[in-house]
């Protein structure tokens, strides 16, 4: 839904929405793709995340969630990787709008 | 255990041109179809032990080629050459060659997923740069090009410097040999050619070697300034001196200016392999197969909750049922083999040790394995199936509100029908404080053995009133197995707030595509958790089981015998027939009830009275429950000796006897408080030799089944005595 409000809105919504940091791995709807833009390394076990490539430029899709959308499923490289929400918040992305 | 190589040679086999002439490490990420290469590569010629002072285990056999023999060691899956768990820090220690009692591997086998390039890469960067002569082995072709990806394998191999990359299909054996005769040749192979994709490091690296001397080699130096020096290390970075410890400390500082180094050199890898990748792969539109059909059906949040209760009721219904007629089978066995030899030894300590000690204990041992194997069997097929990974997702928002996490699933079901498999099945959670408390909450579940105690006791002594369309009884049953499950719980809550505190793990969970699993490989691994199961439990189990014998066997008295052959021998005058049967029947129980009083057994029952006096118990409960201690399933059998009804007594007889026990001053001895009291006792009492000899093998230590044995004695204690107190008070 977010996505199509999106796309019919100009580009400059999007950039300030990235820009304002609101959209991390774990604002990622069912179906939507991302790239990664920034990871807050803060947190020990976020740097574990980024040895299973969750790094800057990885382009990842959430395609699926445990019942209560917690864990996540993301696709990364052709790969099945579960996230929890409290971790997914680490990671900054700028989404993919399909087509564009 | 580590020079099996030079031990192992028999003289007739120097003559052979070649030995074992070199030791090869399959080294790569997890999952990524290592263990099914590897016995690909060895068959049966492997052997299971452990790492010294952990729970690890090394897999090492040996690869035949032509005339040579080459020693494969099966690594624990890592992602990187930073080891964050226990197995990865074995893996990366094997390969670095600072593993306590192991060589430095003359080569490496790397294991490379086609499906999972990407990760794959990452690891094989800083492998390639350890300049160790090494070949690639790449699995998962035939998925990979299902899922539509095309590698182009000359140009991969160029990319990583020119390292040779053999493709198999570990499952139909293709390209196999190939990678044979590259494993054997390995000792003539020249090292790697170092990637260096990461200059900088390179650069700092070499000026710490300059400083350093000849004990640090490049590669070390690298994964040093990455580490720095910690707790992990601290073996190979000693010997640095204070010059170079400074210098490390300032290069550092250089390279990372305070960001964390694991996650600068992921930055640096992976852009490197996101490059790569774009130049060696073709993905091309996915083939929907059977696959990823299932797999996007069964990862839907509703669906796929509903497919995981339906396998896990699968797996808890075979476990439990379909073991039953081997275990009754085993059991019969046993009974029948340890009669017969019983009468042909005659009636004297020796024939009673064999019979009652040694085939007792064997059976006791034994009795475990069809729910060992059934349970082992189901986990390996999910595991190789892909299964596992996606039960423990789906299940970990609801095992992480009560402080374990998804892995903890399967352990937890399978302790439903015995603890010492689900103990066992804890394996596959990678966190050791997650997996301990898992340990300590799995046998409160209500296990199989304690079944007929409670039905035992509940049939006598709870009336069966309607409440309801419900009946107190098998509410009763039924408020049993919620109390294990609350008291599961609540010790694995306690356990993570206090001495297993600590740091939540990164629930990062691959989810691999389904897979067909490998029967070869499942057959190995099944054979392994019962060789493992009898060599190191077994032993324990059987011990415990011969002590419980001489406790109610010995020490004899000269007067018993004779005294119940007198009888014997006057009932035989007086009577015939079936009453004659009954009465001789009735005075051999009489006086194998006589002789376990006056036994050690009978006498530490005695002893102990006092303490279980507030609980309500008399010394034959007492004795009962002292000789359930190695195994609850045998206080049965105890009672009806006790009782002097015969250790083979049915419920009826058994419980009527149980009703009409009691005090010298003629109470009951089992009042319904007193009976509460101990179906509580037996729902936590920690009564299994089995269970413990377990978790001291799977923690490698005896503190956690000590611990777990007197914390769940005192729970069992108290909350009877709560019970028959407030009952009767």
């Amino acid at each position: 839904m977010r996505i199509i409000i999106i796309y019919f809105l100009n580009g400059t919504w999007l950039k300030k929405a990235m820009e304002m940091g609101s959209y991390t791995l774990a604002t990622l709807k069912r179906g939507e793709k991302g790239i990664i833009k920034s990871v807050d390394t803060s947190d020990p076990q976020v740097q574990r995340l980024m040895v299973l490539g969750l790094v800057e430029g990885a382009e990842i899709e959430h395609t699926n969630s445990a019942i209560g959308g917690d864990p996540i499923e993301f696709r990364l490289f052709g790969s099945g990787i579960s996230l929890r929400q409290e971790h997914a918040r680490y990671f900054q992305v700028s989404p993919i709008v399909a087509g564009g | 255990m580590a020079k099996p190589a030079e031990i192992r040679v028999s003289p007739d086999k120097i003559t052979v041109r070649r030995g074992i002439q070199a030791t090869v490490a399959v080294v790569g990420n997890p999952n990524s179809g290592k263990s099914t290469l590897f016995n690909r590569l060895t068959g049966l010629k492997q052997r299971i032990g452990n790492y010294p002072g952990v729970t690890v285990e090394r897999h090492v056999g040996i690869l035949r080629w032509k005339d040579t023999q080459t020693e494969l060691v099966d690594l624990p899956g890592t992602h990187s050459l930073s080891p964050h768990s226990l197995e990865e820090q074995i893996a990366v220690d094997v390969v670095l060659g600072r593993m306590e009692g192991s060589r430095r591997p003359d080569g490496l086998v790397a294991v490379l997923d086609a499906t999972n390039l990407y990760q794959g890469l990452f690891l094989l960067q800083q492998l390639v740069d350890l300049e160790m002569p090494m070949v690639v082995a790449m699995t998962m072709n035939d998925a990979a090009m299902q899922g539509g990806i095309k590698i182009d394998i000359e140009a991969l191999s160029a990319a990583l410097g020119g390292v040779r990359i053999c493709p198999v299909v570990a499952t139909s054996g293709a390209g196999m040999d190939a990678l044979r005769e590259a494993i054997a040749s390995l000792p003539e192979t020249g090292p790697t050619q170092r990637l260096s994709v990461w200059p900088e490091l390179t650069r700092a690296a070499e000026k710490l070697c300059n400083i350093a001397g000849e004990s640090l080699r490049l590669a070390e130096s690298e994964r040093l300034l990455v580490d720095g020096i910690t707790e992990r290390n601290q073996s190979f970075a000693t010997g640095l001196g204070s010059e170079t410890e400074a210098l490390l400390h300032v290069l550092r500082e250089e390279i990372f200016s305070g960001k964390p180094p694991i996650s600068v050199e992921a930055q640096v890898r992976y852009d490197w392999v996101r490059k790569t990748l774009a130049s060696v792969q073709q993905s091309l539109p996915p083939f929907q197969g059977w696959r990823s059909r299932i797999t996007r059906f069964v990862n839907q949040p509703v669906a796929g909750t509903i497919g995981l209760f339906l396998v896990m009721a699968i797996v808890f219904q075979a476990v439990f049922a379909w073991a039953t007629p081997v275990m009754d089978f085993i059991d019969a066995t046993t009974a029948t083999v340890g009669a017969s030899i019983g009468d042909a030894l005659g009636e004297n300590a020796f024939s009673s040790l064999i019979a009652d000690g040694v085939i007792a204990g064997v059976g006791s041992v034994i009795i475990f394995l069809p729910q060992i194997l059934i349970l082992f069997l189901f986990i390996i097929l999910l595991e190789d199936l892909g299964y596992l990974a996606r039960a423990a997702y789906l299940m970990d928002r609801t095992m992480r509100s009560v402080g374990l996490s998804g892995q903890s699933i399967i352990p937890m079901i399978s302790s439903f029908a015995c603890a010492v498999p689900g103990i066992m099945a804890t394996r596959v959670i990678p966190n050791r404080r997650d997996r301990i408390a898992t340990i300590m909450a799995a046998p409160f579940m209500t296990c199989s053995a304690r079944l007929p105690v409670y039905a035992l006791l509940i049939a006598a002594f709870v009336p069966p009133h309607r409440i309801g369309f419900l009946n107190l009884q098998g509410l009763v049953l039924f408020g049993l197995y919620m109390f294990g499950i609350v008291m599961g719980i609540l010790t694995a809550l306690l356990m993570r707030k206090t001495a297993l505190r600590g740091p939540k793990p990164p629930f990062a969970l691959m989810l691999p595509e389904f897979r067909r699993p490998n029967l070869q490989t499942v057959f190995f691994q099944l054979l392994g958790r019962a060789r493992i199961f009898l060599r190191r439990a077994g032993t324990v189990i059987f011990t415990v089981a011969v002590v419980v014998w001489a406790l109610a066997y010995y020490p004899r008295s000269d007067d018993i015998r004779p005294a119940a052959d007198k009888q014997i021998a006057i009932a035989t005058e007086t009577l015939t027939g079936e009453a004659l049967d009954g009465e001789i029947r009735k005075i051999n129980n009489l006086a194998a009830a006589t002789q376990l009083e006056q036994s050690w057994l009978g006498r530490a029952g005695k002893v102990v009275e006092p303490v279980f006096r507030p609980l309500g118990w008399d010394w034959r409960v007492s004795a009962a429950v002292i000789a359930g201690f190695p195994a609850r399933e045998v206080v049965i059998a105890v009672l009806g000796t006790v009782y002097a009804v015969g250790d083979d007594a049915d419920e009826a007889t058994l419980s009527s006897r149980l009703k009409s026990s009691s005090w010298p001053d003629g109470s009951p001895v089992f009042t319904l408080p007193m009976v509460i009291g101990l179906l509580i006792f037996y729902a936590c009492c920690l009564q299994c030799a089995a269970t413990l000899a377990v978790i001291r093998r799977e923690t490698n230590t005896w503190r956690w089944p000590v611990f777990a044995w007197v914390y769940m004695t005192t729970i069992g204690y108290f909350g009877a005595l709560l019970a028959f107190q407030v009952g009767t008070g």
